[in-house]
């Protein structure tokens, strides 16, 4: 079986995801005969499908996927996508509309789903119960029990000596949507200042993204009971820290986003030695006898000398790894699930138009990929962005409207209205047509605001989609829309009829 | 020795005076020796011995052995002091000369021999053995008398002198104590030995005096302290009995055994300069002029506090010497946030001179409550207005007879929020009251359950219903801010609260509601809740609730265009008509209007007359043309003075419609359930107008900015210069404070308002000027409601507004301000 991640953009290639769940089953993958490899999907067209079998889409959530999975799918591909994080439960945020909305139009085009969690999968078989759903456990990178044996009693050791405790905490601070990451830490902090009433001295080291060490996030970290030292993630400078720290501390709050949440951030503390105290929402129970739940539990077993990760219970955590994140396990039940994925009974023939509707959001990379993929790009009255849109429509400076159209377009238009086309300049290698439409209420224009654009929304989309169609007869008109709240009262119907 | 001599201690202030205290069993004779090293060569020295109110001179001279007799019908205590007769202090040669060793007491036939050096009782000896043993070996085997002892002649027994009495220069005060041991042979001015009392709280000791009475007298304190702490002042608090140790004096010599008490407590209470918290869990106590109480000595501060939880243990936080070297403050690690803080100062005798509590630490600067104190003590000077608020919340916590149930909102929530920490829940069900979840129906409410382990809530008779991310105000866990009767059981009403900064808690808004049912029912169709609720517990009089909301995704301005769906409108009525009045500024700025007026749902049911000022009177046919152009259905142009609309003239125009929409050019209504929204809040009873909350929209340095504009009128001050005249203005908290909220205001703006054209019909004014119109509809008995979860957005900027008297005393007295007040939404920002 060959194996296809398709990502949305070169430095997805280095991102966690990526090298946790899919550069860490590669080696096993080929050993069991299969291929997986890589393709940006920027790269791909929907009217080229590349090589391969299966085609698996890691976060690429906008029409690309949607028309890229079509594509591959009607060519007899088998498709599917990994779900790594929930943005879709939050059914009353407005800010998660065009998720939501991608969420529901992918579920209908591919053959299977992938996430990391049983909570996940539960989720997801929710939303899509006619779907097979595969959970595969984040594997994890290296584990080689006798190197950590040893580290653990020099770690002890050096904790009585001392009197002193490492913390750490590393990851991706923030999210864009959900106070995560560092607010948790924020949040669950005041807990560390168990070591210090036991006795201890005890320091924290953070490490994170740039992006998440806003100025706020800054001032509550800094009134931590310890005061945290903070540096910018590295995949060096997380093994370095890892290794040297006594205990990784791993708070999770418990929105939905959060109790979805793999558990590699636990499995990678393990594996390189460090004891892991979590707080919060509980979804590191499948850890159960190797971590701790809070810090007096922790300073006894120190006291005691017998820690819940110690080199005696090693064997123990391997069988535990193996049953959860062996990358040689993972690979084989993914290859074996994915061997019994059917393709699609009948691959659907795609129809000959496609267009792409692109509405207020930037929709540089969508637009190009239509044309690419010999599909039309036509920009709304809401997009802006000055990109050769196969139809655009402009005001005629008499209050009508022109649409001006491609010539590769106008040659598919419907037989009256190709024959209402005239010259339109244009200071660039293409041609373009104009086609008056009169006066349409429905189609503003010029609007600048953002309030303007909401009000006019579900209005102005409809409308262009119904001239659109009105063009084309038979064409297959998709919404590309990639900011929230932007989002169509309901799906786009069957159009309406528009007069001429 | 127990049955003779209870007490025996020997006690030296710089060496002038020697002091014995004595107690016997019964009165009688009692005639005590002292055996006394010798002076020093060809030195005489005068020694005044006073028992009671009778004193005798006793020359000291080279080989004499002092010797005391004293008849008494008291069993004593007898205080003997033995006083240099010299104005000058004795020197340190003189004191070891005069260092008493052995002291023999002879009473009712029984004699008792006590060695001072080794601090213990002789057994089977007597005087006579001792000192002739003595006398006998200093003449025989040392050529020379003993340096150590010699013997001096007896003295009669001394006449009474009634002049003379025991000195408190001596440091002793009346009521026997403050004695001393000292190891006289080495006359090391370092050591002393004590007689202490302890009082334990929790099997720890904690405060240490001489005497139990001293002890006895802070119980007071100590019991609210521990009541405080969530615990039985009767089952923690132990006083056990004294004990006699040895102990370092350090380089102060012997203290000054003055036993401050409440003196002592006042003065370490008011020696409290500041607290402060520099971190979550580290509490800073600084201190002014402590070297006053001890004259420059050192002495220590040791700091108490218990741990929460079920296994809550006493901890001493810290033991440090202060008041030396400049070092004024002492730093805490406190083992929990909210627990009261015991602040124990002790004199270099390791006695307790002071005691202060700090009852409520959270109130200190950095702490989860300070915008409490900032908030109810506006310019408070210093840290004793802190403290006694911490007393008054102490008693009225002591007279709490019923408990609330606190019971919170997991919508929204995250479960790092203070509230679900496990302290924070611990230390509120200290006082009696319980902490519940009210569940949302999110799936999510399992998973918050689980991992904070809140019971559901069981709606019990007083409960206050906290959004997720609040905590209770200390009025409202202490029972200061509800009445303890069960007023109105079932009855929901909200309360006020406060807005503060997450993790730092510095205060920003205060937010008061009126105490109507109404808004609960209108919250409950909104579905979301910005404030906290009580039931059954009467109208909240002080802010209940602090909240500390996390902005999450604050870089997403377009979040605020919407926040989430309302739920769908469904009308009492089927026809309701509407008069529209868009006033027009700019043809441009009209098409949005008009574009998004038409996305309405109830755009059928609209009219809409757009008001052309003069100057655009040429213009007439372009608006025309505009509404054709923009499809409305139903619409006329006419030429109007731009400003409020004449009463009469709207009534007239506006005849066959129930409500009036009064629009300004720019703002757009961009959710199209916005006039349906209107129109149901505003078919409630009694309401005059109806706006949504008014965004702003800016484009800066070409990335947008979304910012609140306006809410309608909030009050703002009082002017008395030329009469009391009420000033109005737009407030610019409601985004942050009341985002989801329906509440009262005294006036809606006239950017985007509904308004009932039966409340305009008994106007009294000529022209429709919007805050004066509001303050009139409600000296008429009507309200005026902002919707602010539902928004519109304003692409002209719109200034900050302030009326000053917009209706006049003409039209409310000043007297009726205060109903005024008190029917309408505040919000007040708090620095």
């Amino acid at each position: 079986m060959r194996i296809t991640v398709v990502i949305p953009h070169r430095d997805h290639r280095a991102s966690p995801g990526v090298r946790i769940r899919y550069d860490r089953i590669q080696d096993q993958l080929s050993r069991l005969g299969h291929s997986m490899d890589y393709a940006l999907i920027d790269e791909l067209r929907a009217s080229a499908v590349p090589k391969g079998d299966i085609f698996l889409f890691c976060k690429c959530q906008d029409i690309r996927s949607i028309l890229m999975a079509e594509a591959l799918r009607a060519k007899g591909k088998r498709v599917g996508v990994d779900i790594f994080d929930d943005y879709f439960s939050q059914t009353g945020d407005m800010r998660l509309s065009h998720i939501r909305e991608w969420m529901r139009e992918m579920i209908a085009r591919v053959d299977f789903l992938l996430c990391a969690t049983d909570t996940m999968k539960a989720r997801l078989g929710q939303m899509a119960p006619d779907l097979p759903i595969h959970r595969m456990n984040d594997p994890f990178d290296a584990f080689e029990p006798e190197r950590v044996a040893r580290s653990l009693v020099e770690r002890l050791q050096r904790v009585h000596v001392t009197g002193q405790i490492n913390v750490a905490w590393f990851g991706t601070g923030d999210n864009p949507y959900f106070p995560v990451g560092l607010d948790d830490l924020c949040d669950f902090g005041e807990v560390l200042a168990g070591f210090r009433r036991r006795g201890f001295r005890a320091n924290l080291r953070v490490l994170t993204n740039t992006r998440a060490m806003t100025p706020a996030r800054l001032a509550r970290l800094g009134r931590l009971p310890l005061s945290p030292m903070i540096e910018e993630w590295t995949l060096e400078g997380e093994e370095h820290l890892l290794s040297d720290s006594f205990v990784a501390f791993l708070p999770v709050g418990s929105q939905s986003f959060s109790t979805a949440k793999s558990l590699n951030r636990a499995v990678t503390a393990l594996t390189r030695g460090a004891q892991v105290l979590t707080v919060g929402a509980p979804i590191y129970e499948a850890l159960e006898p190797f971590h701790y739940r809070t810090t007096d539990e922790l300073v006894d077993d120190v006291l005691r000398g017998t820690l819940r990760l110690r080199p005696q219970v090693l064997p123990s955590l391997s069988a535990s790894f193996a049953r959860m994140s062996d990358p040689a396990n993972e690979a084989a039940e993914l290859a074996d699930f994915l061997e019994r994925v059917s393709p699609f009974p009948t691959p659907r023939t795609l129809d000959d138009v496609v267009i792409v509707l692109h509405g207020a959001g930037d929709g540089a990379k969508q637009h190009k990929f239509a044309q690419r993929s010999k599909m039309f790009s036509v920009a709304s009255p809401f997009q802006t962005a000055p990109m050769n849109f196969d139809l655009k429509f402009v005001p005629d400076g008499t209050g009508e409207i022109v649409a001006v159209i491609s010539d590769r377009m106008s040659k598919v238009l419907e037989s009256e209205a190709q024959k209402m086309l005239r010259p339109w300049p244009s200071d660039g290698p293409i041609t373009f047509h104009g086609l008056s439409l009169g006066a349409v209420p429905g189609l503003c224009l010029s609007m600048h605001h953002v309030a303007e654009k909401l009000a006019a929304y579900d209005l102005g989309m409809r409308t262009a989609a119904a001239i659109l169609q009105r063009l084309i007869p038979d064409a297959r008109i998709v919404i590309s829309e990639t900011t929230a709240p932007f989002q169509l009262r309901a799906p786009l119907a069957i159009p309406e009829t528009v007069d001429a | 020795m127990p049955t003779l001599l209870r007490q025996l201690g020997i006690y030296s202030d710089k060496w002038t005076n020697l002091v014995a205290r004595i107690e016997v069993p019964g009165p009688g004779p009692i005639s005590l020796t002292f055996f006394l090293p010798r002076l020093q060569e060809g030195v005489a020295k005068t020694v005044v011995c006073s028992l009671g109110d009778r004193s005798y001179s006793v020359v000291v001279n080279r080989g004499e052995l002092n010797l005391l007799e004293m008849d008494s019908t008291n069993e004593g205590p007898y205080i003997v002091t033995l006083t240099a007769d010299e104005p000058e202090p004795w020197t340190p040669h003189d004191q070891r000369v005069l260092g008493v060793l052995v002291a023999s007491i002879k009473h009712g036939g029984e004699e008792a021999v006590f060695d001072f050096e080794n601090m213990l009782p002789i057994e089977n000896q007597s005087y006579a053995g001792f000192s002739s043993k003595a006398t006998t070996q200093s003449t025989e085997e040392h050529g020379a008398l003993n340096p150590d002892f010699i013997e001096i002649a007896r003295i009669p027994a001394p006449p009474r002198k009634t002049d003379v009495r025991v000195e408190n220069g001596f440091g002793i005060i009346e009521a026997p104590s403050d004695l001393l041991v000292m190891d006289a042979r080495n006359h090391d001015p370092s050591t002393a030995i004590v007689d202490r009392t302890f009082l334990l709280c929790d099997g720890s000791r904690v405060l240490s005096a001489k005497e139990p009475k001293s002890l006895t007298s802070r119980l007071d304190r100590l019991r609210t302290f521990v009541k405080m702490s969530g615990h039985d002042p009767a089952v923690k608090l132990r006083l056990e009995a004294a004990a006699r140790e040895k102990m370092e004096l350090g380089n102060y010599g012997v203290p000054d055994p003055a036993d401050l008490s409440d003196s002592g407590d006042c003065a370490l209470t008011s020696a409290i300069r500041d607290i402060w918290y520099g971190s979550q869990t580290s509490l800073t106590v600084s201190f002014s002029e402590l070297d006053l109480l001890f004259g420059g000595r050192a002495a220590r501060i040791r700091a108490f506090q218990f741990s929460p939880g079920p296994t809550s243990t006493f901890h001493c936080l810290t033991d440090v010497e202060i008041g030396r070297s400049g070092l004024d403050f002492v730093e805490l690690e406190l083992v929990c946030h909210w627990k009261p803080v015991l602040l124990e100062l002790r004199d270099p005798a390791d006695f307790t001179v002071g005691l202060a509590a700090i009852l409520f630490p959270s109130l200190a600067r950095g702490g989860l409550h300070h915008s409490e104190f900032v908030t109810g003590f506006v310019g408070a000077f210093g840290l004793q207005p802190m403290l006694s608020y911490m007393e008054d919340l102490a008693r009225a916590a002591a007279r709490q007879r019923s408990s609330v149930e606190f019971a919170v909102r997991l919508d929204g929530a995250t479960g790092g929020e203070a509230i679900f920490q496990p302290s924070l829940r611990d230390w509120i069900q200290g006082f009696g009251h319980s902490v519940t979840a009210v569940l949302s129906g999110d799936a999510e409410d399992a998973d918050i359950l689980a991992s904070t382990g809140l019971p559901p809530s069981r709606e019990s008779g007083r409960t206050l219903m906290l959004p997720a991310d609040a905590i209770p105000t200390l009025s409202a866990v202490c029972g200061v801010a509800f009445d303890e009767a069960d007023e109105g059981a079932g009855v929901r009403v909200p309360s006020p609260f406060l807005l503060a900064e997450v993790g730092t808690g510095r205060p920003r808004w205060s937010i008061a509601l009126p105490a109507d049912p109404l808004l609960v029912h209108w919250q409950d169709h909104i579905g979301q809740w910005d404030y906290p609720v009580a039931s059954g517990m009467g109208k909240p009089s002080t802010p209940v609730a602090v909240r500390m909301p996390v902005e999450a995704g604050a870089d997403r301005p377009l979040s605020h265009l919407c926040s989430s769906p309302l739920p769908p409108v469904v009308t009492k009525a089927q026809a309701e008509r509407t008069f529209c009045v868009l006033e027009v500024d700019e043809i441009s700025q009209t098409r949005r209007c008009l574009v998004a007026l038409n996305t309405q749902d109830r755009a059928d049911a609209l009219r809409v007359l757009l008001s052309v000022p003069p100057r655009l009177a040429a213009h007439q046919p372009a608006f025309q043309a505009l509404l054709q152009e923009t499809g409305v259905l139903d619409g006329e142009v006419r030429v109007m003075i731009p400003g409020s609309p004449p009463i009469d003239w709207l009534l007239s125009a506006s005849e066959g419609f129930s409500s009036i929409l009064l629009l300004r050019d720019g703002v757009i209504l961009h959710d199209p359930q916005t006039l349906a929204v209107l129109q149901h809040f505003l078919s409630e009873a009694g309401t005059a107008s109806v706006a949504p909350m008014i965004l702003q929209e800016e484009t800066v340095h070409k990335s947008i900015r979304i910012s609140h504009a306006e809410s309608g009128y909030f009050p703002s001050r009082v002017h008395f210069s030329a009469g009391p005249r009420l000033v109005v203005a737009t407030s610019p908290g409601v985004l942050e404070a009341l985002p989801v909220s329906v509440f009262p205001v005294i006036a809606n703006t006239q950017s985007a308002v509904l308004i009932g054209r039966e409340a305009v019909s008994g106007s009294h004014l000529h022209l429709l000027e919007p805050a004066a119109f509001g303050l009139e509809a409600t000296a008429r008995g009507y309200r005026n409601v902002c919707v602010a979860a539902l928004r519109a957005t304003s692409v002209r900027r719109l200034p900050a507004q302030e009326v000053m008297d917009p209706a006049g005393t003409r039209l409310i007295d000043p007297s009726a301000w205060g109903g005024l007040l008190s029917g309408v939404a505040r919000i007040e920002e708090i620095r």
